[in-house]
């Protein structure tokens, strides 16, 4: 899947859209996040693994602004926005899925979706066709994600699948500049997987430029989708870089498999 | 190629698609939502209902007119405290204030010498600015404090009333001169030509809320109130559109009050009572929260009926009689009469069309 | 002076008893989750029952028991088999059921007994003894002292007593009634019953000096509301303290600007207080969860 590898020491890195650096991330006495770093960079998706309570969706709390982070500093696309709304950043294009989806349940699928139409973060000013581009947008996204056939159900009639799938339509929709996906495959079937790795793609070869950062528990799916990075463990950076580095990494599996199966990993490594 | 918000140009291709899988999905949907492919229907509806409450009204006795007077004033105000319950969520029990507050407005310029439509316009006006000025802090209020808060100030009005007896003549009550006259039929109290006023009242507002629910703004309030958060995340001004949706349920509260001042002539302190506001409130979710012809329901149901009741039974007993009808309608569920309307409607129409 | 000393003194005397009536939305509010705004008219039923009681000739300190057990029963009933049913259509339905019940109460007493108001008799109107230029009567003297203790023994039953604790946890945690052996219907059904008990005393607090007549209790339904606002819905403690403050702050105003400014002065503080302590003065502040 990787289509853009990682360049090398020698090729320029892609320019960094969104930099978090050193956030910290306190309620109460609980320190959540420590002096995490996190660097998205144009055309890039970044994959951000790690065990349950690691502190991931709260990191992504904090780069879309629902969170207000104790310490540290947010630079969009040069732009210092520490402490900015949610609303504020998504209108720099910074745009975000959850975990469960957030529907209106009272709506249409296909209207909930419209929300992402909302967004006029585009430099180009809008024509009156455009509306209708938005729609005939709409529609086609929701078809790359393989929800169309539940467009016209209300949220609750429609399977959890299609909703995670209409919430990253939703998302995409909204052309952000940079896309936050919390874990789009938790409460997918293996087939949805697969399905859900080739929408991705889609997304990649319509919009090359864009930053992503896909936050997932299924490794495999990670390491396909992104070709970079990061790790997190108690709300701390335990390891970051490319894709294959990462997951090679000791720290990592041992957060992810424990120690003893690690040093079983390591023992059938050697044998 | 006109500029169509997404919702007209989706509901106009509904009428072209040509699967009619999707088609009745459509449908099934549009009476859940109270948005969709259902919006001219709702048009045809609205004016059924208009048309049976002038027929009714224009061959019956003065007391029914009166009683379906009332209830279209009703109607008015419930179809406010609706938008505020549907899309915000909120149990808003304040209607009493806004009506009280329009019809105090109304009484104020009509008796000053102000033309009666241009008096009611000020009513709607004010009443719309109170609404929004209400909403800044109630609207950061959420579920049960904002019933309660709400709650404490219909229940403030009556002692507001008689606190400011020199603009609202207090209990002692003022009367107010003139009428709705309407191309020289009569609007005050049930002539006829009071009727028609409220009826088109009626009409006009529900026509407002049936445009503003079927598209984006009525996309956007249901989702600040139902999905907040996501909402926020993608850019939405939450608070405004709160405001905007008080705004709206004090324009409409205005009106209501202005026609009200006009129908019964004479306004004391006493008017003002919080049992209406519960009615006003419980009236809408028994009519149905969504729907214009579930708001007129409801106003009959909770205006016109003790009224009519009246005659049949003592007054005292329509307590009962409305609270055996809310326990009903609490047990049989669901979001209204009107919507069961609609969904019934709908599954009819499907299977009349062979499709399931 | 001595009008502000008046004024303080019946301002405390009047927050207990709206106090009680908080304390009743309290018990419900924490094992069920909503407010009841059945309570006054349950309230009135039991008076009804004690007024007719003590007209036949029972002696008053005998009504009292009686007016407290027909409110405990009644709405005991009035809450199992009607309002905690209609719990699973969720916490609205369960409070519309609530106002469905109250206002069939007031039509079936307007029918039965019709709308006249009554005079309900008092524990006693004569001066008792004076603190400095304010009078206390017997029945001044009994609210207080039933207050004072009820409320110690709503402090310590539900601080101390484990099933005064399940009641607290309940409606955070339906298992809690598990550990105490009872199934949480009967826990609610039992905070519906203390309530009752509340509603009741309440009643005969303020019956003698409001009159009899169906809905009569219903006047002090904002002053509870008010009350729980401010003091937080889950808050027994809470509830004393702010029932005291409105009812002060009440008559404060009452004294000093203009009586009919007091229910528009209640709506102010609780907006206020709102604005500014979305959970109430002493309230929990919820779990977020994101």
């Amino acid at each position: 899947m990787s289509a853009t590898s990682v360049p090398t020491q020698h090729e320029a890195e892609p320019e960094a859209v969104l930099q978090a650096t050193g956030i910290d991330m306190a309620f109460g006495g609980v320190k959540a996040l420590s002096d995490v770093s996190i660097t998205l960079r144009r055309g890039r998706w970044t994959g951000l693994i790690g065990p349950n309570g690691s502190g991931k969706t709260t990191l992504l709390n904090v780069l879309s602004g629902l969170y207000r982070p104790s310490a540290g500093s947010i630079v969009l696309s040069g732009e210092t926005l520490s402490g900015a709304s949610p609303r504020e950043l998504s209108r720099r294009g910074v745009v975000r899925t959850f975990q469960h989806p957030q529907f209106a349940e009272g709506l249409s699928v296909f209207d909930n979706v419209l929300l992402g139409t909302d967004l006029r973060h585009r430099r180009r000013s809008l024509p009156a066709t455009e509306q209708r581009l938005l729609v005939e947008r709409a529609v086609h996204l929701l078809e790359v994600f393989g929800c169309w056939d539940f467009a016209d159900h209300l949220p609750s009639e429609a399977p959890y699948g299609a909703r995670k799938l209409a919430e990253i339509a939703r998302a995409v929709l909204a052309d952000p500049v940079v896309l936050l996906l919390d874990e789009p495959a938790a409460g997918l079937s293996r087939e949805e997987r697969a399905e859900l790795i080739g929408s991705l793609k889609s997304v990649r070869e319509e919009s090359p430029e864009l930053a992503v950062c896909l936050i997932e528990h299924d490794v495999r799916l990670v390491a396909a989708a992104c070709e970079a990075m990061q790790a997190l463990n108690f709300g701390k950076v335990i390891a970051a870089g490319t894709s294959q580095e990462v997951l090679a990494n000791e720290d990592v599996k041992v957060a992810y498999l424990g120690k003893s199966a690690s040093r079983h990993q390591r023992n059938d490594d050697e044998s | 190629m006109t500029s169509a918000s997404p919702e007209e140009t989706v509901s106009r291709e509904a009428s072209l698609d040509k699967d009619p899988g999707r088609f009745f999905r459509r449908l099934f949907t549009s009476a859940e939502t109270g948005r969709g492919s259902l919006l001219w229907s709702r048009h045809v509806t609205l004016a059924i209902a208009a048309i049976i409450v002038l027929v009714v009204g224009f061959s019956a006795s003065s007391s029914i007119r009166y009683g379906l007077i009332y209830s279209t004033v009703l109607a008015i105000l419930i179809l406010g405290n609706n938008a505020v319950q549907v899309t915000l969520g909120e149990i808003n029990l304040g209607s009493v204030a806004f009506l009280a507050f329009g019809a105090y407005v109304v009484l104020n310029f009509a008796n000053a010498g102000i033309p009666p439509w241009i008096a009611v316009l000020l009513g709607i006006v004010l009443t719309a600015i109170v609404g929004f000025l209400l909403a800044i802090p109630t609207s950061r209020l959420t579920g049960l404090a904002t019933a309660l808060v709400t709650f404490a100030l219909s229940y403030s009005i009556r002692d507001l009333a008689i606190f400011f007896t020199p603009l609202t003549g207090g209990d002692a009550g003022s009367f107010l001169k003139g009428g709705l006259d309407f191309f020289g039929m009569s609007g005050t109290g049930s002539e006829p030509g009071m009727l028609i006023v409220a009826v088109l009242a009626m009409i006009v507002a529900g026509l407002g809320h049936i445009w503003l629910l079927h598209r984006k703004p009525g996309r956007v309030a249901l989702t600040v109130g139902e999905a907040p958060t996501a909402a926020r995340v993608f850019g939405t001004p939450n608070m405004w559109v709160k405001l905007g949706v008080w705004t709206w349920a004090g324009a409409l509260g205005g009106l209501a009050g202005g026609i009200y001042a006009y129908s019964v002539g004479f306004i004391t302190a006493y008017s003002w009572s919080i049992m209406l506001a519960i009615f006003v409130f419980v009236g809408g979710l028994i009519g149905g929260t969504r729907s214009v012809v579930g708001a007129w329901i409801g106003g009959i149901l909770v205006g016109g009926m003790p009224i009519w009741l009246t005659n049949v039974v003592p007054p005292t007993a329509s307590t009962l009689v409305f609270g055996i009808i809310l326990l009903v309608a609490v047990l049989a569920g669901g979001k209204g009469i009107a919507q069961f309307a609609e969904r019934y409607g709908v599954r009819l129409f499907a299977r009349v069309r062979g499709k399931r | 002076m001595e009008l502000l000393q008046t004024t303080l003194f019946l301002g405390v005397t009047l927050g207990l008893v709206y106090a009680l009536v908080g304390a009743g939305f309290v018990v419900i509010y924490r094992t069920s989750g909503y407010v009841s705004f059945a309570q006054g008219d349950i309230a009135t039923v039991g008076l009804f029952v004690g007024y007719f009681a003590y007209e036949a000739g029972l002696p008053y300190w005998w009504t009292v028991p009686l007016v407290i057990v027909t409110c405990a029963v009644l709405a005991g009933l009035i809450g199992r088999f009607v309002v905690i049913p209609l719990e699973r259509f969720g916490a609205l339905s369960a409070v519309l059921a609530t106002i469905g019940v109250g206002l069939s109460i007031q039509g079936v007493e307007a029918l039965t007994v019709g709308t006249t108001a009554r005079a309900f008799p008092s524990p006693g109107t004569e001066i008792l003894f004076r603190i400095g230029p304010v009078g206390m009567s017997t029945a001044d003297v009994v609210t207080v002292g039933v207050c004072v203790l009820l409320f110690i023994a709503l402090g310590l039953f539900f601080k101390v007593t484990k099933i005064g604790m399940a009641m607290r946890a309940a409606n955070d945690n339906p298992l809690a009634a598990n550990h105490v052996g009872l199934s949480s219907t009967n826990l609610k059904l039992l905070s519906w019953v203390i309530a009752g008990v509340l509603a009741g005393v309440t009643g005969l607090a303020v019956a003698p000096i409001y009159a009899l007549y169906p809905g009569a209790v219903n006047l002090l339904l904002v002053y509870g509301f008010a009350t729980i606002v401010l003091g937080g819905f889950e808050s027994i403690v809470g509830a004393l303290i702010a029932g005291i403050v409105l009812g002060v702050l009440g008559n404060l105003v009452a004294a000093y600007l203009n009586p009919n400014l007091v229910t528009f002065a209640v709506y102010l503080v609780v907006l206020l207080v709102l604005l500014f302590r979305p959970n109430g003065l002493l309230g929990r502040r919820p779990l977020v969860r994101v």
